[in-house]
C-alpha cells in the first residue's frame, strides 16, 4: 500500500523534474536557434541585400552583428526590445542611435542567454559592430554600472561615439523582474567611416 | 575630454537585501549539487545545475566584495571627444490670402577638426508642399534638382564617395523630413535653403498658421492587431522607426538648435487681432492689412511649436475668393467659399452618442493630461438629457467607463466626473485597439455618433490607424483634439479627414474654454452637406478635393481646380443647408495672378492618391501618378527628393566621420515618463531549472527510502 504511494510520488516528482527540465531548456533551445537562423538571414542581407525575414512571419529583422575580439561571442542583434524579440536575440533600443552611426547606440539583451557574457567583459577588451551595409566599428569597453531600470540616462546621448550594453541584475536572480539593470559601456576606437 | 553627461557616472551600492537573498540561494545550490550528484538518473539536469552552481559561487565572492565600495564601476577612461555639430535655423514666411510661402535655412556647422557627414530630422506642416532646395557655400548657391528617390540616392552617394559636398532632403512621413549633407570641412558651415508652399486653416472666422519646431520622440507600436483586417503595410508598421526618431538631448543639458522666425502678412482683407499662441511676438504694422511679426526674443529653442493666428475686422471678411495661377498652358484657380451662419433652437438638435476616448500614456504627463482633463470635463457637462456617452481611456491598455453608451442622466454624470477626475498618465500609447472599441457599436438610426478623442499624438504607425478608420468608419464622425507643445497634426488632420470630422488643436490650458466652445458648437449645430460642384461647360478641369466633404460651422469651402482654359465664366457649388437646398455661383474671371497654386493643387493630388494607397489601390500605378505630378511640379514626396551636389570634389584625402544631429524633447515633457523604464532582459529559465533540480533530489529521497525500507522488510 504505502509502496504504491511511494512509487506514485518517485514518478511524480520525476516527471516534474523533467517537465522544469525541458522548459528551462526550451528557452535556452529557442535562443540558440533563433541565433542560427538569423546569422543566415543577415549573410543574404550584407551579400545580396536580400531582406527575406530568418523564419516565415517573422516580425523583427537583424540590425546589427556584435562580436567579441576574442571571438567567443557572436550575436545578431534585432530591431526592437519588446519581450518577444528579447526571446531571439539582444535588441537595439529604439530612438537610440541607429547602429553604425556615431552616438550612443544601446542595446539589451537577457542575463541568462544572450548577454550572459557581457558579465565577464573587462575594460580594454574589444567588440565589433557590422552594419547591414557590411561597414564595421571596433569599440573598447570603458566601464560598467550596476543601475536603476529607471536611470535612463544611460541610453542618452552623451556626445561622444559609444555603445552601452544592458541587461538584468544581479546574474543570478531565479524570479525575472527586479528593478536593477547593469550597463557597460563602450567607445569607438578612433576610425575612418569613409576614406576616398 | 569627457562630455558633459558621462562625466557624472554613478556609484550604485548594491543593496544588502541581494546579497542576503543570493548568499542563500548560492548554499541552496551548492547543496543540491553536492546531493545530485549521486543521482544517475539526471544526468543532464546535473551538468547544467553544476555549471550554474559554480558561476553562483564565483559571483557570491564579487557581491561581497562590491557591497564595500566600487569593484563594478570600473574606471571612465578618457575618450577623444568630438563636439557634435550645431545647427541653426532661420524661418522667413509670405503670407497672401490663405497661402503661404515659407522659406526655412538650416545652418550647419561643423565645430569638429574631422570632416563629417550629418543627418538632420526636421519637421513641416502636414499639408506643405516643398518645391525647392539650395545649398550655400560661402558665397556659392548651388540649386537642388528633382529626382526620383533611387536616383538621388545614388547621387548622394556618389558625391559622397568622390568627396563632393551634397545634400539630400528627402521625405519620411508627410510631416517630417530629414536632410543629409556630406564632405563637411572641419570648422565649415553650410547652409541649406528649402522652400515650400501651403493653405492656411480657417476656421470661426480666425486664420491660423503653424511653423511645427519639434519631431516629438514617437511611441512605435510593437504589436500587430488582428482585429484590425488592414491591408495595407501593418507588418511593417513601425519598421523605419530609427529614421524618424533622432537622437534626443538629456533634459539636464541646456537646450540647442536655436530659431529665428519671421512673418509678412498679407491677409487680404483688414486685420483685427493677431495672436501667438506659445511665443512672445513683436508685429509692426504697415497698412490695415499688411503686418510684419517676428519672434520677441531673437533666438528660441525649437522645442515647441509655433502658431500666430489672426481674425477679420468685422465685416472685413468677403464671402468668396479666386486666386488664379497661369503656369505654360496650364491655369489652377484657388476658390474659397465660406458659407452663411445659420442658428438653431437647442431643442430641434439630434440626439446624440458622444464617446470620448483620452491617452493616458506617458507622454501626457503633466500639463497635457491637466489640459485633457478640463476639455473633456467641459465636453461633458455641454451634453443633454437626450445624449448618450461614454468615456475610453488608453495607454498601452484599453480601459471604458462603461460597458456601452449610457445616457447623460445626472447620475452618470457624476460618475463621469469622478472619472475624470482620478485619470493618471504612465506607459505607451496603444491607439488601435481604443479606437477599435470607440468605432465597435453600430449606430442606432436618428441618432449621430461623435467620437471625440483627446491625445497629444506621439503615435507611429500611422498607416495601421488610417486603414482602420477607412474600413470601420460607418456613420461614426471623428474629431481629433491636440493637445501640448507638439501634437502630430498631419495624423489628426488625416484622422479628421477619414473620419469626415474635424481637428482642434489646443496648445495652451487658457485655450481650452475657448476651442471646446468651438467645437461643440459645430458638433451641435448644422452642417452643409452633399455638396456638388458645377463647372461651365467648355472646361477641362481636375479638382481637388473629388468628393466634397461636409462642412461645418464657421468652416470655408477650399477648392483647388487644374483647367486647360483661362478661367471664365462662373462655378455653381450646391448642397443641403440645414435640410433645405442652397446653391452659390462665384465668378471665375479674376486678375489676381498668385504664386504656388499649381504646387498646392498638386499637393492635395499626391495627398489623395498616397490616401488611395491605404484604400488598396496598386501601388504602382500610384506610384507613377506621384511621380509624375511630383517631377513636374518639383515636389518631395514618398517618391521623389531634392538634391543638390557640388561640382568640384573638397575632400581629397582625408577620412570623414558620421553624426546625428540630436533634438530638444519637446518642453514640458519628461525623459523618463517618455522612454518609460529600461527592458526587462530576464527569463524563468533558471527557476526551471533550479525546479528541476529541487524535484529530482525530492524523486531520489524517495528512491533511497524505499530500498531501505524493502531492505528492512526482507530482513
Amino acid at each position: 500500500m504505502t509502496r504504491h504511494i511511494r512509487n506514485f510520488l518517485f514518478f511524480g516528482l520525476m516527471s516534474l523534474a523533467i517537465w522544469q527540465l525541458f522548459e528551462g531548456g526550451y528557452i535556452h533551445a529557442k535562443a540558440w536557434l533563433a541565433q542560427h537562423l538569423i546569422h543566415a538571414t543577415w549573410q543574404k542581407k550584407v551579400s545580396h541585400n536580400d531582406v527575406t525575414p530568418p523564419w516565415p512571419g517573422a516580425d523583427m529583422h537583424p540590425v546589427a552583428r556584435l562580436t567579441t575580439k576574442k571571438g567567443d561571442v557572436d550575436l545578431m542583434v534585432l530591431s526592437d526590445t519588446s519581450a518577444r524579440t528579447l526571446a531571439f536575440g539582444p535588441g537595439h533600443m529604439a530612438g537610440t542611435t541607429i547602429p553604425g552611426d556615431y552616438g550612443n547606440v544601446v542595446m539589451s539583451g537577457h542575463r541568462d542567454t544572450h548577454f550572459a557574457f557581457i558579465e565577464h567583459l573587462k575594460d580594454g577588451e574589444q567588440l565589433n559592430l557590422e552594419i547591414s551595409s557590411g561597414d564595421q566599428k571596433t569599440y573598447e569597453v570603458v566601464g560598467s554600472k550596476v543601475i536603476h531600470q529607471r536611470e535612463i540616462e544611460v541610453a542618452l546621448e552623451t556626445g561622444d561615439d559609444r555603445i552601452t550594453l544592458i541587461t538584468c541584475y544581479p546574474f543570478d536572480s531565479l524570479i525575472p523582474g527586479g528593478p536593477m539593470r547593469y550597463a557597460v559601456i563602450a567607445r569607438a576606437l578612433p576610425q575612418p567611416y569613409l576614406k576616398i | 575630454m569627457q562630455s558633459p553627461s558621462s562625466g557624472s557616472w554613478r556609484y550604485t551600492q548594491i543593496p544588502q537585501k541581494t546579497i542576503i537573498t543570493d548568499g542563500l540561494k548560492g548554499l541552496f545550490i551548492s547543496i543540491g549539487v553536492g546531493l545530485t550528484t549521486a543521482t544517475f538518473l539526471f544526468a543532464t539536469t546535473l551538468a547544467l545545475t553544476l555549471i550554474a552552481g559554480a558561476a553562483n559561487a564565483e559571483e557570491l565572492n564579487d557581491l561581497q566584495k562590491t557591497s564595500s565600495g566600487s569593484l563594478l564601476v570600473k574606471n571612465a577612461q578618457t575618450g577623444e571627444y568630438t563636439p557634435t555639430p550645431t545647427l541653426a535655423t532661420e524661418v522667413e514666411i509670405d503670407v497672401s490670402g490663405m497661402l503661404s510661402r515659407t522659406k526655412v535655412s538650416h545652418k550647419f556647422q561643423n565645430n569638429s577638426k574631422d570632416w563629417v557627414e550629418g543627418i538632420y530630422v526636421f519637421p513641416l506642416p502636414d499639408n506643405a508642399a516643398v518645391d525647392r532646395l539650395r545649398m550655400r557655400i560661402g558665397s556659392r548657391i548651388i540649386e537642388g534638382q528633382i529626382k526620383e528617390k533611387k536616383v538621388a540616392k545614388k547621387m548622394f552617394h556618389e558625391a559622397k564617395k568622390s568627396g563632393k559636398k551634397a545634400t539630400l532632403v528627402e521625405q519620411e512621413r508627410s510631416n517630417i523630413f530629414t536632410t543629409s549633407l556630406t564632405n563637411i570641412a572641419p570648422g565649415e558651415s553650410i547652409t541649406v535653403e528649402i522652400e515650400y508652399q501651403n493653405i492656411l486653416d480657417y476656421r470661426e472666422g480666425i486664420v491660423r498658421l503653424r511653423f511645427p519646431l519639434v519631431v516629438a520622440p514617437r511611441y512605435i507600436s510593437g504589436r500587430e492587431h488582428d482585429a484590425l483586417n488592414a491591408p495595407y503595410n501593418v507588418r511593417n508598421a513601425g519598421q523605419d522607426a530609427n529614421r524618424i526618431s533622432p537622437p534626443v538631448i538629456d533634459e539636464s543639458e541646456p537646450k540647442r538648435n536655436f530659431v529665428n522666425l519671421s512673418i509678412n502678412l498679407d491677409a487680404g482683407f483688414s486685420i483685427a487681432n493677431i495672436q501667438s499662441t506659445n511665443h512672445d511676438i513683436r508685429k509692426k504694422k504697415i497698412t490695415d492689412r499688411k503686418y510684419t511679426i517676428q519672434l520677441a526674443s531673437d533666438s528660441v529653442p525649437a522645442d515647441r511649436d509655433f502658431e500666430v493666428t489672426w481674425r477679420s475686422a468685422p465685416n472685413a471678411m468677403p464671402s468668396s475668393a479666386v486666386y488664379t495661377e497661369i503656369k505654360g498652358d496650364k491655369h489652377f484657380s484657388l476658390i474659397t467659399l465660406f458659407p452663411p451662419t445659420v442658428q438653431t433652437e437647442p431643442d430641434a438638435r439630434l440626439p446624440r452618442d458622444v464617446v470620448f476616448v483620452v491617452d493616458t500614456s506617458g507622454s501626457m504627463h503633466g500639463s497635457s493630461l491637466d489640459q485633457a482633463k478640463n476639455a473633456l470635463t467641459m465636453a461633458v457637462r455641454r451634453l443633454t438629457k437626450n445624449d448618450r456617452f461614454n468615456i475610453i481611456q488608453f495607454d498601452d491598455k484599453t480601459k471604458a467607463l462603461f460597458d456601452r453608451e449610457r445616457p447623460a442622466s445626472n447620475k452618470n454624470l457624476k460618475v463621469a466626473c469622478q472619472y475624470i477626475e482620478a485619470l493618471t498618465a504612465d506607459g505607451g500609447t496603444e491607439f488601435a485597439p481604443a479606437l477599435g472599441a470607440a468605432l465597435n457599436d453600430e449606430v442606432k438610426t436618428g441618432r449621430i455618433r461623435q467620437i471625440v478623442f483627446i491625445t497629444d499624438g506621439s503615435i507611429g504607425n500611422e498607416d495601421q490607424i488610417f486603414s482602420m478608420i477607412k474600413s470601420r468608419l460607418g456613420a461614426n464622425r471623428l474629431f481629433p483634439i491636440g493637445i501640448g507643445s507638439a501634437p502630430n497634426s498631419h495624423l489628426m488632420t488625416k484622422i479628421a479627414e477619414y473620419g469626415r470630422g474635424s481637428f482642434t488643436y489646443i496648445g495652451d490650458i487658457s485655450e481650452v474654454a475657448m476651442k471646446m466652445r468651438e467645437l461643440f458648437n459645430r458638433l451641435e449645430n448644422p452642417i452643409v452637406t452633399d455638396i456638388t460642384t458645377t463647372w461651365p461647360k467648355h472646361f477641362n478641369v481636375d479638382i481637388t478635393p473629388e468628393i466634397v466633404p461636409d462642412l461645418y460651422q464657421g468652416e470655408p469651402l477650399v477648392i483647388i481646380a487644374e483647367t486647360d482654359n483661362f478661367a471664365t465664366g462662373s462655378l455653381q457649388i450646391s448642397g443641403m443647408l440645414a435640410g433645405k437646398e442652397w446653391s452659390r455661383n462665384i465668378d471665375l474671371d479674376t486678375q489676381t495672378n498668385q504664386q504656388g497654386i499649381g504646387q498646392v493643387w498638386a499637393r492635395r493630388k499626391i495627398s489623395e492618391h498616397m490616401g488611395s494607397l491605404r484604400g488598396g489601390a496598386p501601388e504602382d500605378k500610384v506610384r507613377k501618378a506621384i511621380l509624375n505630378l511630383a517631377l513636374e511640379h518639383s515636389l518631395i514626396t514618398k517618391y521623389t527628393s531634392l538634391i543638390a551636389v557640388d561640382i568640384t570634389p573638397s575632400r581629397t584625402t582625408e577620412f570623414m566621420y558620421r553624426q546625428r544631429i540630436p533634438v530638444n524633447l519637446p518642453s514640458r515633457w519628461s525623459q523618463a515618463k517618455i522612454f518609460g523604464t529600461l527592458p526587462q532582459t530576464a527569463t524563468l529559465s533558471s527557476m526551471h531549472l533550479m525546479l528541476s533540480a529541487l524535484f529530482s533530489l525530492l524523486a531520489l529521497a524517495c528512491f533511497v527510502r524505499q530500498k531501505t525500507y524493502s531492505k528492512a522488510r526482507a530482513k
